[in-house]
């Protein structure tokens, strides 16, 4: 037998099966093609562009965002937190880095050598020396 | 542009098919009959300024975008299943439910046919589906558009998104696993 013999028989039974689908199934079918036939009714006509070309079958699209977008919209959020911590992490590190500069201009320029070196370490001392020079 | 009556011949002629086309591969009748709604809408919402012509072509499409639509959305939905199922209370029984409403009730009566040769027909039909369904998504897509909606090899090309060599490999196969399948089962067509 060949493949076009075999599929026609193939075929005839897909037929039968199909003809004897159970009555619910048959009745759904047919309200969701009434339901469609009425939208179809209510639906405002699209424009369509005129061509003098040959007749071409445009395949409809998927009506979902492209790939590029969807991968976007997922991993944007997520790079705008890892670029947020980044920021906050090297603004702190700048503001370590001053305080500390602070310290040691005041070491440097200091004429008092009575402050103990273990207050110079001392967090609290740079705070101190801001506050001083306001 | 296809008229109103020309549209709704044409779903009608199709919409069993259409059926028994999703469910080989969702395997779910109640799955299969929302996909089917859903592609008959889409049609008659965007394309019914279309040439009637070009309705099978499109239609096929439609069908194929949203079976892949519903499996994207069950791939999901199994994933939060997944993880709130072992919340959920071992006592999961259907108890509630009345086997009345599940019950078929025959719709075509077979005048002249004797039972024996209804079920042993019922039995073939079903054998043969039950293979139709084991197919791999592509070589099936490609039978059943080929050869039950009688498309043409460009056609079915176009619908799947491949060339049409694809679509004759994909076809050849297919017949040859399902010749290979029935005649293990000792089915004659």
């Amino acid at each position: 037998m060949n493949e076009q013999l075999f599929a026609s028989r193939i075929r005839q039974a897909l037929d039968e099966s199909a003809d004897r689908l159970p009555y619910r199934v048959t009745q759904r079918l047919e309200r969701a093609r009434l339901a469609a036939v009425a939208r179809a009714a209510a639906a405002t006509p699209t424009v369509s562009s005129i061509s003098g070309g040959a007749a071409t079958v445009s395949m409809p699209s998927d009506d979902r965002p492209s790939g590029l977008v969807r991968l976007l919209s997922t991993l944007g959020p997520i790079l705008l937190i890892i670029v947020g911590f980044y920021g906050i992490a090297a603004w702190d590190d700048a503001q370590r880095a001053a305080d500390t500069a602070d310290i040691d201009a005041e070491i440097v320029l200091s004429d008092d050598d009575d402050v103990p070196l273990s207050a110079l370490a001392d967090r609290g001392f740079g705070v101190y020396i801001k506050n001083s020079r306001q | 542009m296809a008229s109103r009556q020309e549209l709704s011949e044409f779903l009608e002629s199709v919409e069993r098919r259409a059926f028994k086309q999703a469910v080989y591969a969702i395997r779910d009748d109640d799955s299969a009959l929302d996909v089917v709604q859903d592609a008959m809408f889409k049609l008659a919402e965007k394309y019914e300024d279309k040439p009637a012509a070009e309705l099978p072509l499109l239609f096929q499409r439609i069908l194929q975008n949203v079976i892949h639509d519903h499996f994207r959305r069950q791939k999901v939905r199994n994933t939060w299943t997944t993880l709130f199922s072992a919340l959920r209370p071992a006592s999961d029984d259907d108890s509630d439910s009345d086997p009345l409403e599940s019950l078929e009730v025959e719709g075509d009566t077979r005048v002249g046919e004797s039972a024996a040769q209804i079920v042993e027909r019922d039995q073939v039909l079903q054998a043969i589906e039950a293979e139709v369904q084991k197919l791999p998504t592509r070589q099936r897509e490609a039978f059943v558009m080929r050869y039950w909606y009688e498309m043409d090899v460009a056609e079915t090309a176009a619908a799947m998104g491949c060339s049409e060599g694809s679509v004759k490999t994909h076809c050849s196969r297919a017949t040859h696993t399902l010749a290979t399948a029935l005649k293990a089962k000792g089915i004659t067509l």
